[in-house]
């Protein structure tokens, strides 16, 4: 009777605690989606009066390195290439790194660009692994080619390019992904509004099963993939760049850039070390290092986030290979937490100590370990017989809207500010919206976990997910050069 | 209220709110669609005859297309770059004719909606295009406001104006640090009428970063004999970046004085301002002032090795003789170069240099590069 009687005590506990970190979550969910739909509103309307055309023919543009790591990403590496040299930017040289990969990157890459062994200058900054080869490319002189012993990590393909940038910016992107030509130029015209404090730019990208394809015909200049999986994925992306990372952005503790675009002040990432080898989303531990540093000296810095879509990426197409991936990212980031635990709740970080940090750790770190006790908290209380059903019902049809609220916001913000996909495809996102909860959040819940216990663990590694097989067979693989 | 009622209430509002805001996404879509539709069609009306839509004659058609927007989004797409021509063109004369242009300047003067800066450049961008009289001075306010948008959008719209009184507006903005340089800049850049005699004054400001921006935008005006006499003037300028400045648009204007300024350059303590001196050189495509190159290749700085390789390559097939030297240099980067130099020039007369080149740098094969380690220039800063 007693063991019953403390059992259900202490369902009703954990459920108390549950509701409470719930109803804290949404609250602080809408503070955030209140500043993003200012920032967005703000940012739409400057890009609107914005001179690209003058700048995109300027001969007093900031110049950009932009550093591209790639491993064994044949299927995507021409188009990636392709859309990087497209950029509209007047100014900007290409250094790809390719991080030994064993397949046929290396020979697709001189196949198309024409490149030719032969000596470069570069300095050990920081330390990488060794490199093996320089190429330049015949056909497009801003093209460097660095061939290098695989680091295990991306930071590492990244610090080797930086030892290779010549330029004051560098721009850092993945060989998966296929850029948009303004990319860059709607990036760097921030930075050139104010150079002396914008240390850093990131920017939205979509994800698609195969960004190197144009998608199907539709009346948007952009198409929806007709898969499950890959929209639910480009809407968490769009949720978390618009209804949160603008947000951020506007509070001045944006501390989660995406290695996939991000722009960042050369001098300073050489100064901090360049990209830690040792954690395993370099791009977060990276963002929350120069936070840390600009706020310990007191000095004025922005780190933005754009609304701009500049890009499309690969996302995984099946469960596992997703879990993989989103395991990565919690392992990543709670590497980064634990890493800079101190500046948690000291006054002296500001925002970033006082909101963006404990946001870290409550709502992201502790997020995973929060929904899984309340699975737990709810088979109890089913076995007890607790469960009061058509409270539970409503109150779970009012969780999977109110989590759908954010997504709706992100897809009518950036429809308002682009209008870039087709009404169909808006219907679509509209739709899917709170099926989230059901047929894509206990994936993203498993793979938070797992990331967790590796964490936990103490794994390392870098794992990296499967490319997915192409419907078309756009790329035309060759014998790998090396074995 | 029971639980089960407060649950349901909580239910049905964030439902009904989502509901509400998927409508609002469908709806503001499908009104958008419809007004880019009135516009095409306004469009196929008049095709790109925008005088005919700022004549107010035009028909009531189109009157009456545009009158169905309301007046934020009118200011708004008037002031969208990214909008055709005739579409601004168009939504400024509905401005004018609703809105009259006394209310127009006000806004523009930021008298009115102090707090919408959006409006505020909106009105400006719009004045700007019918060419308003006052809009130098509007402009000119604007260019010191406080906010970064609003003077950020005034540099835009002189640059838009083509005047000379735009120009001496914006030659003021950069000297009095109004709003970025380089943004100013880039409009100075891209005026179409000659603006040498307003920049000129500017090479002997006290401020090294105005000196440096108006010897910069001097660069374009080649035709005029003395701005390269002047310019090589300031080869002892203290300011490093002045002097780099000096460097290259030396080696844009050229002239008589362009070289020997650009050889005293070489010699400068600043290696930016040494790789600067040689690619002018390079651009000069003196030959003789090659055997002053050479010894760059060598130099303690890596930048300032690469430049005087890049500007030998430019200087062409005559500085052979003298590159050939380089290849019996003490430092391998000198020699490597040197070897990349004349691999690099046009075929030679000479079957003895070229030989010799190609010996000292074979290029291996793409694959035979691969397991073979690179030189890596570590010791150089």
């Amino acid at each position: 009777m007693m063991a019953s009687d403390l059992l259900t005590s202490s369902v009703e506990l954990a459920f108390f605690v549950c509701f409470v970190y719930v109803v804290a979550l949404f609250i602080f969910v809408l503070v955030l989606l209140v500043h993003s739909m200012f920032e967005s509103r703000y940012r739409g309307r400057q890009q609107e009066v914005e001179d690209y055309d003058g700048l995109r023919r300027s001969r007093y543009t900031i110049p950009v390195s932009i550093i591209a790591s790639a491993y064994n990403e044949e299927v995507m590496i021409l188009a990636s290439v392709a859309s990087l040299l497209s950029q509209s930017y007047p100014e900007f040289e290409l250094i790809l790194v390719d991080d030994g990969s064993t397949d046929a990157t290396l020979s697709l890459l001189q196949r198309e660009y024409d490149l030719q062994p032969g000596e470069y200058f570069y300095r050990d900054m920081v330390p990488c692994e060794p490199v093996r080869g320089i190429f330049k490319s015949r056909k497009d002189p801003r093209l460097v080619v660095v061939y290098k012993e695989n680091g295990g990590k991306r930071a590492d393909a990244m610090n080797c390019g930086l030892n290779f940038a010549r330029y004051p910016y560098l721009c850092s992107v993945d060989g998966d992904t296929v850029y948009m030509p303004d990319a860059l130029l709607k990036s760097m015209s921030l930075v050139a509004k104010n150079p002396a404090e914008v240390v850093g730019v990131t920017s939205l990208f979509g994800v698609s099963l195969e960004p190197e394809s144009e998608g199907r015909p539709g009346n948007g200049s952009r198409t929806l993939d007709h898969h499950l999986l890959s929209n639910f994925q480009h809407l968490d992306l769009l949720r978390s760049f618009v209804a949160n990372r603008l947000a951020w952005s506007r509070f001045g503790s944006m501390l989660c850039t995406s290695g996939a675009f991000a722009i960042w002040r050369r001098d300073l990432i050489i100064e901090l070390g360049g990209y830690g080898k040792h954690f395993s989303c370099e791009d977060i531990e990276l963002t929350f290092r120069i936070h840390e540093k600009f706020r310990r000296e007191r000095k004025p810095y922005r780190i933005l986030s754009l609304p701009d879509m500049v890009a499309r990426t690969e996302g995984p197409n099946t469960a596992s290979a997703l879990v993989r991936q989103r395991a990565r990212w919690q392992k990543g980031m709670l590497e980064t937490v634990w890493q800079y635990r101190y500046m948690c709740f000291r006054p002296s970080y500001g925002a970033v100590g006082m909101i963006g940090v404990p946001y870290y750790v409550f709502f992201e770190a502790l997020g995973p370990l929060m929904l899984a006790v309340s699975f737990v908290t709810l088979g109890f209380a089913i076995g007890l017989g607790l469960v009061d059903w058509p409270v539970y019902l409503a109150m779970l049809g009012f969780i999977v809207f109110a989590n759908a609220i954010p997504t709706t916001v992100s897809i009518a913000l950036h429809d308002a500010a682009y209008r870039d996909y087709s009404l169909r495809d808006n219907v679509r996102m509209l739709l899917l919206s709170p099926l989230d909860m059901f047929l894509y959040r206990p994936i993203i819940i498993y793979a938070g976990l797992r990331g967790t216990w590796q964490f936990l663990r103490g794994d390392r590694a870098w794992d990296k997910f499967e490319r997915n097989v192409r419907r078309t067979n756009a790329a035309k693989l060759s014998p790998p050069v090396r074995g | 209220m029971n639980r089960f009622e407060v649950s349901f209430v909580l239910f049905l509002l964030t439902f009904l709110l989502w509901l509400g805001l998927s409508a609002y996404v469908v709806l503001n879509r499908l009104l958008h669609d419809f007004r880019l539709r009135a516009l095409r069609e306004a469009q196929t009306i008049f095709g790109d005859s925008v005088p005919a839509l700022l004549s107010f004659q035009k028909p009531r058609e189109v009157h009456g297309l545009l009158a169905r927007f309301p007046r934020p989004l009118i200011y708004r797409i008037s002031a969208d770059v990214s909008q055709p021509p005739w579409v601004s063109e168009a939504l400024s004369a509905q401005i004018l004719s609703r809105w009259g242009a006394a209310q127009l300047l006000k806004e523009a003067s930021g008298a009115r909606y102090r707090g919408d800066r959006w409006r505020r450049v909106s009105a400006l961008s719009v004045v700007t295009r019918i060419r308003s009289p006052q809009i130098h001075e509007l402009l000119r306010q604007a260019l010191t406001e406080r906010d970064r948008d609003i003077a950020g959008a005034a540099v835009v719209l002189l640059g838009r104006l083509q005047d000379r009184q735009a120009a001496e507006i914006l030659v003021l903005a950069l000297c009095r640090s109004w709003y970025s340089p380089a943004r100013i800049a880039t409009q100075l850049d891209h005026f179409t009428i000659p603006l040498a005699d307003l920049l000129l004054p500017l090479v002997v400001d006290t401020s090294p970063q105005v000196r440096y921006w108006a010897v910069s935008l001097l660069a374009r005006y080649r035709d005029i004999d003395y701005i390269g006499q002047l310019i090589a003037l300031l080869v002892h300028d203290p300011d490093a970046s002045v002097r780099k400045a000096v460097a290259k648009t030396l080696g844009t204007v050229g002239g008589s004085y362009a070289a020997p300024a650009a050889l005293k350059l070489l010699d400068d303590p600043v290696d930016f301002v040494r790789a600067n001196a040689a690619r002018a050189l390079g651009n000069l495509a003196q030959v003789e002032l090659a055997s002053s190159v050479t010894p760059l290749l060598a130099d303690r700085k890596w930048g300032v090795r690469l430049a005087a390789r890049e500007a030998l390559i430019d200087m062409g097939p005559a500085v052979r003789k003298v590159v050939v030297a380089q290849l019996n240099s003490p430092d391998t980067f000198a020699r490597d170069s040197a070897a990349e130099v004349l691999l690099k020039l046009p075929p030679s007369r000479d079957p003895k240099s070229a030989r010799g080149a190609r010996r000292r740098n074979r290029q291996p094969k793409f694959e035979d590069a691969l397991p073979k380690s690179n030189s890596n220039f570590s010791n150089l800063k």
